[in-house]
């Protein structure tokens, strides 16, 4: 069994402040790896300073302490600044990229041995790695690319936003029938498949998945009214929605992604009204308006919406 | 090395010294002339000659006091007028002005200097140039009075003191000089003296009043421990009989402060603190406060130094924020309902539920500044300021915080707020400016103290016509409650204004102020509430200090707020004129219109992402998240 020192060449990192450092999303920023334990170990993006040149891309970033990140191993795709802390890791014979993302994993499952009382910084050089001869073959067969072109948007002719001062009040109750969800406690749910929408402004707001029936359609909306306020998600599946949510469904129109993600935005925008201390329930939420780009017949644009969000980034994929 | 011409520019500004009473015996100032005795003085000054050659160097005039140690005034005379100052200001040897900050900049280190540049040899051609120099900083800025014009003349010791602890910088860095020291002072009385929550407030505010008595100030060092407790309690005694206040008051006063005076551990030390505090750790704790906060109260009377040890102190533990619902008003709340007021000499401001004293300290230093005369002065000290507090450690703390102040004690009532006989007093004395911050959220089953309640008790007390002002929660806006109707029945709803989510942290409490006209029936005065989105007040959480203003950005939307309520602006986004009754919601938040105008692509754009990659990855990269949060 090598030594990672024996595959790799291990070199102190750049050191560097992050608030000595100027934060920047520019054209020629740099990405900053700390010793965090997810976005791959980048921080932040700062501005490209004289002094130092960047460590190259390709090669692997290790975090020696830190309370999550110690002993977390990352391939960086693109020139980089390091923290304190960061080692960096020069492979000593050229090898794939799905190779090193295998040497990074088999040091990431090291990780256990440190942590905030022990940091890595004398011993990292002297783990025991699994031998090269035996790297698994499915390593070099894995497909990097799978994920290409999810930026692109459905059709590429870009739609550009009409102005909103322009667009007309509508109230939600005009637009959609608003159905309360319901509580299922965590004792009462079944291991299943059904979506569980809860009241989190992540993951389009699903926190579970259950083997209870959906009570809700497929194609609606969902809008938490309690917790994190006026998260509206468009739900591609039928699902199970609970208390802190509201449903709302399209009264004599077909909701598609495309709209659906329209509207949430908008729907979104409301949310400054509410607090923990102003909830807003049905009869709230039946009352709000939210303003729409309208026809000339004076009824809500659909198509320039759909055309609009499937102009947008990443619409390919929705 | 002096010309004769310069001898007599430095006799013009002598002369005008001694006119404006510098000289004068016992004000505790002394002017020094190319010298000085001071230690501090002598070590900065020691390689401070312009030629920067690393000689001592001194200006022609420096002025000190024993009033603030950490404040000097200093003088650069030149004899010829076109010496004044050079363009770049970097020639200290020849020019008034360059000279005069070179020295200012050295002695910065440690005093916040006031720099008087002098040039011309007759009183009639004198040119006379002022610069300010905040203690620890290097840069330098025209003297201004009041109105933000430069001070062309030399001026008297007090009004250089007052309009340079006017400047921003001098009293951000005596604010964080003074909070540094509250940690220190609650860590030594935590650790040694081990003295409950609520009396340590009592116990500093106590001691600045044992401190306003001569006799005790100067011996209580040679004091031996057992007794010393004794003299701060006769001490105390003896400055609250000299004070205004009837009789009945002072009793009620002192009760609070006795419990400290029998307090074992301030008493003879035990062996083993006597190892570290021979004399007791009640004279460390008492020569420290001398020392740190004495010279602010001595000195700087816009301060509300009780309260801030109060915040200070109540920040480390539960302390009764939860059980009594008392949540100390920030000190920029404060402020801004004194704006909101527009309180004036001709005010007369109620606190019925007064605390610290927090309200009434700010409307005082609001209506001062628009005094003229000296009458109207002592008019707003001793008839303007009402206030009722029911707890008696936190009235003995009011009290004492207005004493320190010299003003104002008469007015104060230890009493309930809904005690018929205080109420009938303070109605007699016709308030017409009511400000409130009530306990909140007195148990749901005590509907009797419903926060609306006191805000009723206010505006019952004000005169037909009068401003009244409370800081109250959310719920209050919003929920229905018989004495909604109440209210609106006697008073007009002004306006309400929706407050920072986070106003009271580390209290999670939603709060809104409302705005009412006392005595004027809602239906009656049939007009339009003003409803203000005030959710950003630039403040921001910091590890150590608290919300603070940390990047100084609260003068300037103070100004844009109150403006907008003054003149019943709308905009999108920030306000809205709305007609209410009781059966309405009282909140921006129900009325306004959402602001299209920032509504950007990137907000699609950023729904469109997230409902991809959720698409893409599904949950599994949400859960991968969660659990490396978990862990950083």
């Amino acid at each position: 069994m090598p030594k990672i020192s024996e595959i790799f060449v291990l070199q102190y990192g750049h050191s560097l402040e992050l608030n000595r450092l100027e934060q920047s999303d520019g054209p020629d920023s740099v990405n900053f790896v700390g010793r965090a334990a997810r976005n791959n170990g980048v921080t932040a993006k700062v501005k490209r300073i004289a002094a130092e040149k960047p460590a190259p891309a390709g090669t692997i970033t290790v975090a020696l302490g830190g309370q999550g990140g110690a002993g977390v191993a990352f391939l960086q795709p693109f020139p980089y600044y390091c923290g304190r802390d960061v080692m960096i890791l020069k492979a000593r014979k050229p090898m794939s990229d799905q190779e090193k993302l295998w040497w990074a994993t088999c040091i990431t499952a090291n990780r256990f041995r440190f942590g905030f009382g022990r940091q890595a910084n004398r011993t990292l050089k002297d783990l025991m790695l699994p031998d090269a001869m035996k790297v698994p073959a499915w390593v070099n067969s894995a497909n990097l690319d799978r994920y290409q072109g999810a930026k692109l948007p459905a059709h590429t002719k870009p739609v550009l936003l009409t102005a909103p001062k322009s667009w007309k009040p509508l109230a939600l109750q005009d637009l959609f029938t608003i159905k309360k969800g319901q509580r299922l406690t965590k004792a009462d749910m079944l291991p299943g498949n059904t979506p569980y929408v809860g009241a989190s402004d992540t993951g389009n707001g699903i926190t579970a998945r259950i083997g209870q029936d959906p009570i809700h359609e497929a194609r609606t909306i969902s809008v938490s009214y309690n917790g994190s306020v006026a998260e509206a998600f468009f739900q591609p599946e039928a699902y199970w929605a609970t208390d802190d949510v509201n449903v709302l469904y399209p009264k004599g129109f077909q909701l598609s992604a495309a709209t659906g993600l329209f509207l949430c935005t908008l729907i979104r925008l409301e949310k400054y009204r509410f607090n923990y201390g102003r909830k807003w329930h049905l009869e709230r939420m039946r009352e709000s308006i939210i303003r729409l780009p309208m026809t000339t017949h004076q009824k809500p644009d659909w198509d320039y919406m759909e055309q609009f969000v499937k102009a947008l980034p990443y619409s390919s994929q929705i | 090395m002096t010309s004769k011409n310069e001898r007599k520019t430095e006799a013009l500004v002598r002369d005008a010294l001694r006119e404006l009473g510098y000289g004068e015996p016992d004000n505790g100032i002394s002017v020094e002339e190319q010298k000085s005795e001071i230690a501090k003085v002598k070590s900065l000054l020691s390689k401070a000659s312009k030629n920067a050659k690393g000689n001592a160097g001194y200006p022609e005039f420096l002025v000190s006091s024993q009033k603030d140690a950490a404040f000097l005034i200093v003088f650069e005379c030149k004899p010829d007028v076109k010496k004044h100052e050079s363009p770049a200001r970097n020639k200290p040897i020849e020019y008034a002005v360059d000279g005069v900050l070179h020295y200012a900049q050295h002695l910065a280190k440690h005093y916040t200097v006031v720099a008087v540049a002098v040039s011309g040899s007759t009183a009639s051609s004198m040119r006379v140039s002022t610069f300010l120099v905040p203690a620890g900083s290097s840069e330098y800025k025209d003297l201004t009075n009041e109105s933000g014009e430069p001070v062309r003349d030399i001026i008297p010791f007090d009004d250089y003191y007052r309009l340079a602890s006017f400047d921003p910088d001098v009293a951000k860095k005596r604010h964080s000089d003074l909070l540094a020291f509250s940690k220190e002072l609650h860590e030594l009385i935590w650790t040694k003296a081990k003295i409950s929550e609520e009396d340590k407030p009592l116990l500093v505010s106590g001691s600045l009043i044992a401190f306003m008595n001569n006799s005790f100030m100067k011996t209580f060092s040679s004091l031996a421990a057992e007794d010393i407790q004794e003299a701060w309690l006769g001490a105390i005694k003896k400055e609250l009989s000299n004070a205004d206040i009837p009789q009945a008051k002072k009793d009620t006063m002192l009760q609070p402060y006795s419990t400290i005076a029998v307090h074992p551990n301030l008493g003879k030390p035990d062996s083993k603190t006597a190892k570290e505090y021979p004399d007791g750790v009640f004279k460390e704790i008492l020569s420290r406060i001398c020392e740190n906060v004495w010279p602010y109260i001595n000195v700087y009377h816009d301060f509300d130094v009780v309260g801030q040890f109060y915040g200070e102190f109540l920040k480390y533990t539960a302390g009764d924020k939860k059980a009594l619902g008392i949540v100390l008003t920030p000190r920029h709340v404060a402020e801004l309902f004194s704006l909101i007021a527009n309180v004036s000499p001709e005010s007369k401001v109620l606190d019925i539920c007064a605390g610290t004293g927090g309200f009434l300290i700010s409307a005082m230093q609001h209506m001062l500044k628009k005094a003229v005369t000296d009458e109207q002065r002592q008019d707003i000290k001793r008839n303007r300021l009402i206030g009722i507090e029911n707890n008696p450690k936190m009235f003995a703390l009011a009290a004492s915080n207005m004493i320190l102040r010299g003003d104002g004690k008469a007015n104060l009532h230890q009493a309930s707020c809904f005690d018929d006989a205080i109420i009938k007093a303070v109605r007699k004395m016709k308030p017409n400016t009511g400000m409130l911050n009530p306990p909140y959220s007195q148990s749901k089953s005590d509907a009797e103290l419903h926060e609306l309640y006191f805000v009723k008790q206010m505006l019952d007390c004000l005169e037909p016509g009068g401003t009244g002002i409370a800081i109250v929660p959310m719920s209050c806006a919003i929920s229905p409650h018989p004495v909604r109707e109440e209210l609106m029945k006697h008073h007009t709803l002004d306006a309400v204004m929706s407050m920072p989510q986070e106003l009271f942290y580390p209290v999670g409490i939603v709060t809104c102020i409302m705005v009412w006209i006392a005595g004027r029936p809602h239906a009656k005065s049939a007009k339009k509430t003003w409803f203000g989105y005030w959710r950003e007040d630039g403040f921001v959480k910091t590890k150590h200090k608290g919300r603070i203003d940390l990047y100084g950005k609260w003068p300037a939307i103070r100004d844009h707020w109150v403006e907008q309520y003054r003149n019943r602006e709308v905009h999108p986004g920030e306000s809205v004129m709305q007609p209410v009754t009781t059966a309405d919601e009282w909140c921006v938040e129900a009325y306004m219109e959402t602001d299209y105008s920032t509504l950007t692509q990137e907000h699609f754009e950023h729904v469109v992402k997230s409902y991809a990659m959720f698409r893409l990855f599904g949950r599994e990269n949400e859960q991968e998240q969660e659990a490396a949060d978990a862990e950083d």
